[in-house]
C-alpha cells in the first residue's frame, strides 16, 4: 500500500565551501502531513528548508514535488519561471522574521492581496473581500486593513505573514522558526492559530524549529538533525517518548515536562 | 542621414560632429533602438554619454534624437506641452547649432518630436518619431529595489505586484489616484513606464501610427513602442482606467478636449485653466476660437 | 485483527553511559475481533511497553505487528508515517494511562476532533461527542474547558471519550478505569464492553480486578526479558 507523496527529497546535500550544511537528507511528505525539523542552530535546518523550497540549489540529491496534476516533478529541473510560480501559488514560505516575508511599505490588505493579484485577480472588490476574510482568519481587526505592517506588533506581523501566504490556498507551506522571537504568550496564540489553519486547510508543512513545544503542538512527524545529518526520525510521539539517538535523548531530556 | 548633405537651417558648427555625438556612439544607440523596437516595452541598457547639460534635463532623449536625426529632419521640442520654455528652446537651439537642422513648433511639420511630460494634442501620423525624456524607466522600482530582481520579474512577466500600487490608491483614496507616469502593458507582454506624461496622454500611445522612442540618460536605458502597438493602461475590472476630465474649457481657446494646466494669475488667488499644449491652443485661437478669458 | 510476533524492545540510555535495558523479548500475541485480552504479569514486565509498541509509540528493534486496516493486514513495524497515522486515525484507539493532549483546547472539541475521523458531518461528530461525554458522566460545565485543570478522574473520562466516540476496530487500554470512582468505572466498563461485543478487538492492562473480570475473555502472561548485557 503506497501512494504518491506530495514532496519527495532524496540525498539532498549542500555545502558552503568546506562547511557541510546538510548531507544525505531524504524523506517523503504526504498531503496534509506536518513534518518538524529540529536540531540546534547551525545544524543545517534552514539550509535544508531553502533547498526544499527551491531557493537554494543543492549540490547533490533530488527534490520532487507533485503538483495538482499529481505527477512528481523535479523541482530543480523545472524552469525558474515555473518554480517561482509554484512558490507563489501552491507553496508558502513563512520566515522567522516577518520583515523578510512582508512588504513593509504597503498596507496589510495589499500584503494579503498581492498573491491574488499575482495569479491574475483583477477585481478590486473581490481582492479586498478576500483580504478582509484572511485578516479575520488570523485574528487581525478589519480596521487595520489599510495600516502599514510596520506599526503592528511582532505577533501581528507574523500572523499577517501567515495570511499573506495562505491566501492563495497553498498545499505546502515551509516555515522557518515561525514562533521564534515572540513572547511566550504570543507564541502560544500563534501556535493555536497555526494548528487550526493547517488542520482546516489540510496543509502539508515542513516546520524548522528548535522548540520542541512547537513540534508537540504542530507536527505529526519529526526529523532530528545534528551537524547537517538526520540522526533520527519518526512520528512526533515516537521520537519524543522513545528517543533512540544520543543527541535526541539529550534534546528531549533538556525540556521541562509540560 | 548623410552628414555632408546640405542643411536646411544653416551650416552646423564645424567644431562638433554632426548632432554632437560621435558616430560610434550613435551607432551603438541605434543598435539599442533597433533591439528596443524589436521587443516593444523592453528596457535595453546603453552606454549613456556625458552631455553638455545635466542629468534630468533630457540627456536620454537628446542622445536618441542625436542618433536618429539626419540633415533633412525637422525637429520640434516640447517641455510640459510648451514649445517656449527654457528647456525646449535650449534643446532646439542645441540641435540647430550642432546639426544645422530645421526646427519647428508645428507638430504636423515635424519629423521628430522630442518631448518631456506630454504627447501633443494633435494626432501624430505614420513616419513621425516621438522621443520621450525618461527620468525613471523602471516601473517596478517603487516595489523592488534590486535591479536583478526587477529584471527577473520582467523576464518572467511576474507583474501581479504592479496592481498592488493601484490597490493601495483605491484603498486610500477610493480611486486610482496615480495621474502621471501611469504604468502600461505593451503588446500584452512588458510593463512599461510611459515617462511622466499625464495619464490623459496614455490613450494616445495605444496603436499610435508614430514610432515612440524612450531614453533615460542617467539610468542608461532605452525602450520603444513601434507604430500600431497595443498599449494598455493597468486597471481593475471594477475600477477601470479613466483619464482626467475638467468641468471648464481652456480659458484662452475654449477647447474642451485638451489637457489643461492651472495658471495662477495674481496674488489674490486668481487662476485660470489653459491648454498645456501651447501649439494646440495658439492654432485654435488663430482659427478664431475664444475662451472665456480671451481678449 | 491484531497479531504481534517475536517483539523485542530494549532501551539504550546514551546519557547513562549507553546502558541497555531489555524490556520485551520474544512476546507473541493474537487478538481476534470481539475478544478482550488482558495482559498479565508483575509490574515492570513490559505490559505498558507492549501496548505502546502496538500503538506504534515505541519502536521495537525486532518482530512484527500486523493489524487489519482498511480491509488488509499491514505491518506497523517500519510502516511509513502516513500509514501509521492513518491506522491511528481510523483503526487503533489507545487509552493511555494519563491524558496527553494539546493544550488550550476544550474537552468537547478534543472529542469531536476524534469523531471526525468516523463521520464527515461536523454536526454528527458533535452529537456523538456530547453523547459520549454524557454517558461517561463528565459534567457539561467542563466541556468547553481544556482538561489541564481537571481532576485525574475527569481527565481519564475525556481520555476514554476520545477513544470510545470512534468506531475503532482495535482498542488498546492501559488502566482505563484506574482513576475512576465506582459509579464512573461501571459506566466506562459498560461502554468498553459494548464496543467489544459489537466486534472490536481489545487488549488491556487491568489492575482493577473487577474490570478485569467483567471485561477480559482471557489473559496473556508476559515473560520478563533477561539481562543480556
Amino acid at each position: 500500500m503506497s501512494r504518491v507523496p506530495l514532496l519527495c527529497a532524496e540525498g539532498v546535500a549542500k555545502s558552503f565551501g568546506a562547511r557541510v550544511a546538510c548531507r544525505d537528507v531524504g524523506f517523503e511528505l504526504h498531503a496534509g502531513e506536518i513534518l518538524g525539523v529540529v536540531g540546534e542552530s547551525g545544524s543545517g535546518k534552514t539550509t535544508l528548508l531553502r533547498c526544499l523550497a527551491g531557493q537554494l540549489t543543492p549540490d547533490a540529491g533530488r527534490v520532487a514535488y507533485a503538483d495538482r496534476s499529481g505527477a512528481l516533478r523535479d523541482v530543480f529541473a523545472m524552469s525558474e519561471a515555473e518554480r517561482r510560480r509554484l512558490a507563489r501559488t501552491e507553496w508558502g514560505f513563512v520566515h522567522q522574521n516577518p520583515r523578510d516575508g512582508l512588504r513593509m511599505g504597503i498596507s496589510a490588505g495589499a500584503n494579503v492581496g498581492e498573491r491574488l493579484m499575482a495569479v491574475g485577480w483583477r477585481h478590486y472588490g473581490a481582492i479586498r473581500a478576500s483580504a478582509l476574510a484572511w485578516l479575520a482568519n488570523v485574528e487581525i481587526a478589519a480596521d487595520r486593513i489599510d495600516d502599514l505592517p510596520a506599526g503592528f506588533s511582532g505577533g501581528m506581523q507574523q500572523r499577517l505573514q501567515i495570511a499573506r501566504n495562505l491566501v492563495s490556498e497553498p498545499r505546502l507551506v515551509y516555515m522557518d522558526e515561525p514562533t521564534g522571537g515572540l513572547d511566550v504568550s504570543v507564541q502560544a496564540r500563534l501556535l493555536d492559530l497555526l494548528r487550526r489553519l493547517v488542520q482546516r486547510l489540510q496543509l502539508a508543512s515542513v516546520v524548522v524549529t528548535h522548540d520542541l513545544g512547537v513540534v508537540r503542538m504542530l507536527c505529526d512527524r519529526l526529523m532530528v538533525m545534528q551537524a547537517g545529518e538526520v540522526v533520527e526520525e519518526g512520528l512526533t510521539d515516537q521520537v519524543l517518548d522513545d528517543p533512540q539517538h544520543a543527541y535526541t535523548q539529550l534534546l528531549v531530556s533538556s525540556i521541562l515536562p509540560a | 542621414m548623410k552628414p555632408s548633405s546640405p542643411a536646411m537651417a544653416g551650416e552646423p558648427s564645424a567644431n562638433y560632429n554632426f548632432a554632437f555625438l560621435d558616430e560610434q556612439t550613435k551607432r551603438m544607440i541605434r543598435r539599442g533602438l533597433l533591439k528596443a523596437v524589436a521587443i516593444p516595452g523592453h528596457q535595453i541598457p546603453f552606454g549613456s554619454r556625458e552631455m553638455p547639460l545635466p542629468y534630468g534635463w533630457g540627456t536620454g532623449g537628446i542622445q536618441i534624437t542625436a542618433s536618429i536625426v539626419g540633415p533633412d529632419d525637422v525637429l520640434k521640442v516640447i517641455d510640459q506641452g510648451a514649445d517656449d520654455t527654457t528647456n525646449a528652446i535650449n534643446i532646439r537651439r542645441f540641435f540647430a547649432r550642432t546639426a544645422g537642422i530645421a526646427t519647428t513648433e508645428r507638430t504636423d511639420r515635424a519629423s521628430i518630436v522630442q518631448t518631456r511630460h506630454r504627447v501633443p494634442e494633435k494626432p501624430l501620423r505614420a513616419g513621425q518619431i516621438l522621443v520621450f525624456q525618461v527620468p525613471t524607466p523602471e516601473p517596478l522600482r517603487w516595489l523592488e529595489r534590486r535591479e536583478a530582481e526587477t529584471r527577473k520579474m520582467h523576464a518572467l512577466a511576474e507583474y501581479g505586484a504592479m496592481h498592488v500600487n493601484l490597490y493601495e490608491d483605491i484603498a486610500r483614496f477610493g480611486r486610482i489616484a496615480k495621474s502621471y507616469d501611469y504604468p502600461v502593458l505593451v503588446n500584452g507582454r512588458y510593463i512599461m513606464s510611459p515617462s511622466p506624461i499625464p495619464k490623459f496622454d496614455n490613450p494616445k500611445l495605444h496603436m499610435s501610427p508614430a514610432l515612440q522612442l524612450y531614453g533615460a540618460g542617467r539610468e542608461k536605458r532605452l525602450y520603444a513602442v513601434p507604430p500600431y502597438t497595443e498599449v494598455k493602461s493597468l486597471d481593475f475590472e471594477d475600477h477601470p482606467f479613466r483619464i482626467e476630465r475638467w468641468t471648464e474649457a481652456c480659458a484662452l481657446c475654449g477647447a474642451g478636449d485638451s489637457f489643461l494646466d492651472e495658471v495662477v494669475m495674481d496674488d489674490a488667488g486668481g487662476r485660470m485653466l489653459v491648454c498645456s499644449d501651447s501649439e494646440y491652443c495658439a492654432e485654435r485661437r488663430a482659427a478664431g476660437h475664444r475662451g472665456k478669458a480671451a481678449p | 485483527m491484531l497479531t504481534a510476533q517475536a517483539l523485542r524492545k530494549s532501551f539504550t540510555l546514551h546519557l547513562r553511559g549507553g546502558v541497555t535495558l531489555p524490556v520485551l523479548e520474544g512476546n507473541d500475541l493474537t487478538v481476534a475481533a470481539g475478544e478482550c485480552v488482558g495482559l498479565l504479569g508483575p509490574s515492570g514486565v513490559g505490559k505498558s511497553t507492549l501496548l505502546r509498541c502496538l500503538y506504534g509509540n515505541y519502536r521495537p528493534q525486532a518482530g512484527r505487528i500486523r493489524v487489519r486496516h482498511d480491509g488488509a493486514m499491514v505491518d506497523l513495524v517500519g510502516a511509513p508515517p502516513y500509514l501509521l497515522l492513518a491506522v491511528r486515525r481510523r483503526t487503533i484507539g489507545y487509552v493511555s494511562q494519563f491524558l496527553r493532549v494539546i493544550p488550550r483546547i476544550g474537552a468537547l472539541d478534543l472529542v469531536i476532533e476524534r469523531a471526525l475521523a468516523f463521520t464527515p458531518s461536523e454536526e454528527e461528530a458533535r452529537i456523538r461527542a456530547m453523547t459520549m461525554l454524557t454517558a461517561l458522566n463528565l459534567p457539561a460545565r467542563l466541556w468547553a474547558l481544556p482538561p489541564a485543570t481537571f481532576s485525574g478522574g475527569e481527565q481519564q473520562r475525556v481520555n476514554l471519550a476520545r477513544v470510545l466516540v470512534g468506531d475503532y476496530p482495535i482498542l488498546l487500554l492501559d488502566e482505563p478505569t484506574a482513576a475512576l470512582d465506582q459509579q464512573n468505572r461501571d459506566a466506562a466498563i459498560e461502554l468498553i464492553g459494548q464496543r467489544v461485543r459489537s466486534g472490536a478487538a481489545a487488549v488491556g492492562i487491568f489492575h482493577d480486578a473487577d474490570a478485569r473480570r467483567r471485561l477480559t475473555d482471557r489473559g496473556v502472561e508476559l515473560v520478563p526479558a533477561r539481562e543480556t548485557a
